[in-house]
Parts: structure tokens; sequence; C-alpha cells
């Protein structure tokens, strides 16, 4: 398992279930969307670049195949050679497009927080004397800090995880070799569960 | 504990605290958030060595099965290695995808967190079409001014104040009926005992709160239809407590006035009666004054605020007890400082002590939230009403000190 899928894991089961009973007002997806307007292009290179990560990801273990079948057991070494060549770069362009993600990632995610944090803040001054006589200064600015945070997760952390993980599971699904071989595993393994029982 | 580690918080227990009993109170805090720790380290390592095991048991099951399909010539050794390959990384996108739901949720929430902040409507804005207000020697009309304070639910929000009780009881009325004009130039004193509603006044001219029912004009305008910037620049308060910020002397200074110049910073606190002071500090008005002013005596603070107030040059000044606290020697030199800050200016002044404001041009008299006299000091005290009644008094413990 990939470092990143590793803690998109972990996150994910250390999070609050109890959030998912949590009602929204109605409209508030859509109000995301219009934050999110000014970094249109940012969030299209950033999908296309977890998308071809995702791809990069799933493509070795093919090649892996190709490599063991076609040319170690053949013994053809200058195929060995080329697929060992070309997986050692897609290694590399791998690592290339995980940065370029990276960059734009947090260029929408420090963005984001940017964006939200000086509208919060302006919004706070603007209230009246009365609005701070009641408000708890250690709450207000929870809200500026970490909640600005936990909402810029949405664009980042999820957005790269579900698009990354469907692409995943997309291309292991479309290779039908897979699924056959899958499928042989899968019976074999029922098999033998049954048997030995 | 930013309660307990700003400078009054800490003097506080310092002076009535047991630190004792402080320190036992942090660690018995610290020690639930310490055993919460061990046990989330505990079960991040629990579920990381469950990850990892299943995924490596799950790969051992997928060789020894696809071992023998390889012998058998069901698949292809290439294909068997593509597999388990393929299936360690198979196996933390649909856990991921599992719990993709909580995620989202936690983000929205979030978002729904910082929306209901960016919802809530000042009491106190703008009204379309605003005006500017352009005073040089204002006069200030209160018109049958009533004012309650506003309930909780109307100005804050109940997530942003947990630990503060709802509130059954409405306040009643501060003000009723209040009105009174203030001429151009001519300085009004509030008097009255505590409770009476005169700081209420000094909030509702700066709009700080806006009256429930009359208004209040400035040069015949409704202040509600003055634009804010222009009306609170037309005001300078100098309260009790002066506020100052834990910069240097001359960064506090300047808030009043962005782009002061040295010479004009000088000449307010030579105004003010507080340049001597900043010109024996070593550091001058690059001194630090410390937190909310602490390395400041009362007296200082009170005289720097006053120099502020200079530098902003107000056309209106309010001042709210802004000579309560002091001992004689620094009343001396506020009151002179308070001279140079009311010349000329339309002012309004809330004391306790009544010896200074023998001189106003007219003293307002309120108890509960009315003005129940009004006019001259000599008429006042020969009325023998509420005002003679406070004067005396003060005039004996004067006598008496």
């Amino acid at each position: 398992m990939s470092m990143h899928a590793a803690w998109m894991t972990h996150r994910s089961m250390t999070a609050d279930p109890s959030v998912k009973q949590q009602k929204l007002k109605a409209g508030t997806v859509k109000r995301i969307f219009t934050f999110a307007k000014p970094y249109r292009l940012s969030i299209w290179i950033f999908l296309f670049t977890v998308v071809i990560d995702a791809a990069l990801i799933v493509a070795t273990p093919l090649l892996l195949r190709e490599l063991i079948d076609k040319g170690v057991i053949p013994k053809d070494a200058a195929l060995v050679t080329r697929l060992a060549i070309l997986v050692g770069l897609i290694a590399i362009a791998d690592a290339a497009m995980s940065m370029l993600g990276r960059y734009f990632s947090s260029r929408i995610g420090e963005g984001l927080i940017y964006d939200l944090r000086s509208l919060v803040f302006g919004h706070v001054q603007r209230q009246s004397i009365a609005f701070f006589t009641r408000t708890q200064t250690g709450a207000l600015i929870s809200r500026i800090n970490s909640d600005v945070m936990g909402a810029q997760q949405a664009f980042t952390a999820t957005l790269s995880g579900l698009v990354s993980n469907v692409v995943s599971l997309v291309s292991w699904c479309d290779h039908d070799d897979f699924v056959v071989a899958d499928h042989d595993l899968f019976t074999s393994a029922l098999a033998s569960v049954s048997h030995s029982n | 504990m930013t309660e307990r580690f700003n400078v009054s918080g800490a003097m506080l227990v310092a002076l009535y605290g047991e630190p004792d009993r402080e320190r036992e109170y942090f660690r018995s805090r610290a020690r639930k958030v310490a055993d919460i720790g061990i046990k989330m380290a505990m079960l991040n390592r629990l579920f990381f060595i469950a990850l990892t095991s299943v995924a490596a048991i799950a790969t051992a099951f997928a060789y020894g099965i696809g071992g023998h399909l390889a012998i058998n010539g069901g698949v292809t050794v290439g294909t068997l290695l593509a597999i388990t390959a393929l299936l360690a990384r198979l196996y933390g996108p649909l856990t991921a995808l599992s719990n993709v739901r909580i995620d989202v949720m936690t983000s929205l929430v979030s978002f729904e967190r910082v929306f209901e902040v960016l919802d809530l409507e000042p009491m106190v804005k703008n009204r379309e079409n605003a005006i500017e207000l352009k005073p040089t020697h204002p006069k200030i009309e209160f018109k049958d001014v009533s004012f309650s304070y506003p309930r909780a639910e109307e100005i804050s929000l109940a997530s942003l104040e947990s630990a503060a009780k709802p509130e059954t009881i409405q306040s009643g009325e501060v003000l009723r009926g209040l009105s009174f004009t203030a001429a151009p130039g001519t300085l009004t004193a509030l008097v009255g005992p505590s409770g009476a509603g005169k700081t209420t006044i000094s909030a509702l001219l700066p709009r700080l709160y806006d009256v429930t029912t009359g208004a209040i004009e400035i040069d015949g305008h409704d202040i509600r239809d003055l634009t804010l910037e222009s009306l609170r620049g037309a005001i300078g308060v100098v309260m009790q407590d002066a506020h100052l910020f834990h910069e240097t002397i001359a960064e506090n200074l300047r808030y009043a006035k962005n782009d002061a110049t040295e010479d004009e910073m000088r000449l307010a606190c030579e105004s003010a009666q507080i340049w001597n002071l900043i010109k024996s500090l070593p550091n001058g008005l690059d001194t630090m004054v410390g937190e909310r002013g602490h390395r400041l005596s009362g007296g200082e603070k009170q005289r720097l605020a006053i120099a502020r107030l200079l530098l902003k040059s107000p056309a209106v000044v309010i001042l709210d007890e802004a000579t309560a606290h002091l001992d004689s020697e620094n009343e001396a030199l506020v009151q002179a400082a308070l001279q140079s800050a009311l010349k000329g200016r339309t002012s309004i002044v809330i004391a306790h002590r009544l010896s200074t404001v023998r001189d106003a041009d007219q003293i307002l008299v309120l108890e509960r939230g009315q003005i129940v006299e009004r006019g001259k000091h000599e008429e006042l005290v020969a009325r023998g009403g509420l005002y003679a009644d406070l004067y005396n008094r003060q005039d004996l413990t004067g006598a008496a000190n």
C-alpha cells in the first residue's frame, strides 16, 4: 500500500463518525463552490495530476507482468532491460506528478484558507461591541483557525483521495485479465476454505 | 489559560488565587489530555498494525493460492506478481472510500461553522446611501431617546459563547425618554449615581449601540444616516480604563492618526502633559508599553490616551470618568491635559467628582435612565435637589480629607 493510501485510510478511520449524522443547511455545498470558483484552473490541473498519478501506480504491476512473462521466462534480455527502464521512468514521472499535484493542492488549500480567514476577520471586525461582550475569544479564534483549516480539507485531501482512489479502482476493474485472474483466485480461495472446513 | 496568562489574569492569580490550586487544576486537565494522548497513540498503532497485517496476510494468501494456480498453468507468473502488487494498492483505496463520507461531512460541517459566523449580520451597520459627516463645531441633539440592551440571540451565536448562560430576563430600559441639546463648542456634563445610564449615553453617540426608540442627531442628521467611519472619525473618547496595545508608544499614538509625524506626536504629548515622561525614557517614543499598557501608571496611560485623542483631533469629545481614579498630582496634570483636549470642541463629560464639572455649560443629572435635573452648577446647587445633595456629600468628604 502506498504511503498516501495508508495515510488517507488512517485519517478516515480517526475521524469522528458522529459527523455523518450532522444536518447541513440547504445551499451549503453550492456556497462552497462559489469559494472554489477563483481556483477552477488550479483544481482542474490538480485533478489531472491525481488521475495521471493513479493511472501510473496501476501501470507498474502491468509492466512487471509483461517483464516476467515475456522477458524473464522466454529469456528476452533486451525486453527485460527496456521494461525495467520503463518502470524506472514511470517511478520518476510518478514522483514529478505527485510534486506537481502537491503544488497545486497547496495553492488551492492555502488560497482558500487565506480567503476564508480574511473574510471572517473582516466580518468579525464589523460586528457591534455587543457581539464582543457576549462572545468567548477562544471560540472565535478557533473559528478563524481550526474551522477554516477543516473547511479547506474538502478541496485538497478529500478531493484528491476520492478521485485517486476511484481512478485506481476503475483502472483495476477495467483490466479484463485481472478481473478474470482475480475471479480465479477468489473461487480457488473459496474452494480451499470450503475444502478445509 | 489565555485568561490567566494575560497581565491582569496573572496578577489576580498572584494576589488572590492560590498558585498551588491553580497548578493542580491545570495539572488535572493536562493529565486528562495526556491520558487521551496515550489512548490515541495506542489505538493508532493498533490500527496501523491491523492494516499492515491484513495487507500482508492478503498478499500471503494471494501468493499461496496464486502460486498453486501458476504451477497448474491457470495464470502466468507475471500475472501472479502483478496481482499481488495491485492487491496491496487496492486495499488502501477501498478502506479510504468507505470512509469518504465522514471526511466530506467533516469538511462540510467546518464550512458551515465558518458560514455561520459570516452570516451573522452586525447589529450596527451603514445604511444604504449613508452620508459622510463633515463637522467642525457640531450640535448634538438627543430626541426622546430610550434604550434597552439587546438580547443575547440578537448579537451573538450560541455556539460562540458556550460558557455564557442563556439569559432569561430581559434587561429593562436603561434610558427613558431622554432629550437634550449640546450646543456647538459647549461642554455638557452627565452626573448621577452609578447605574443611572451615563456611560450608556456615551456609547450611543458613536453608535456602539443603536437607540431603541427616538433619535440622536449631529448637525441635524440622524446618526444612523451617517457612515460609521465618518461618525466615529468625528468622535474622540477617553475612558476611565485607557486601553493601549502591546506595542510602542509611537505605534499606540499612530493608532489615532496613521501618518502622524514625530513633531505632531511631540506636540500632542506636550499638550497632554506626558512629553517629559516620554523624553526621560531611554527609548523615548519607541518604548514598549507592555500588555494593555501595564508598564505605565494609571495617570500616564490616561495622559497618553488624551495625547492619542489630540492627534485624532475630533470635533466631538467624550470623556467617561477620565479622571476618576487618579491621585491629586496626576489629576492636576490630566485636568490640564483635558483643558486643551476640550478647547472649542463639543464635549460630553461624565464625572463622579463634581468639582471637575463645575464650569460645564450645562449639567444633566441622571437617575434611573432619566434626566431629573438640568442647568448650571450654581443653579443646581441653589435648587437643593439631587445634584445639591451629591455635591454637598462630596464637598463634605473633600473637606474631611
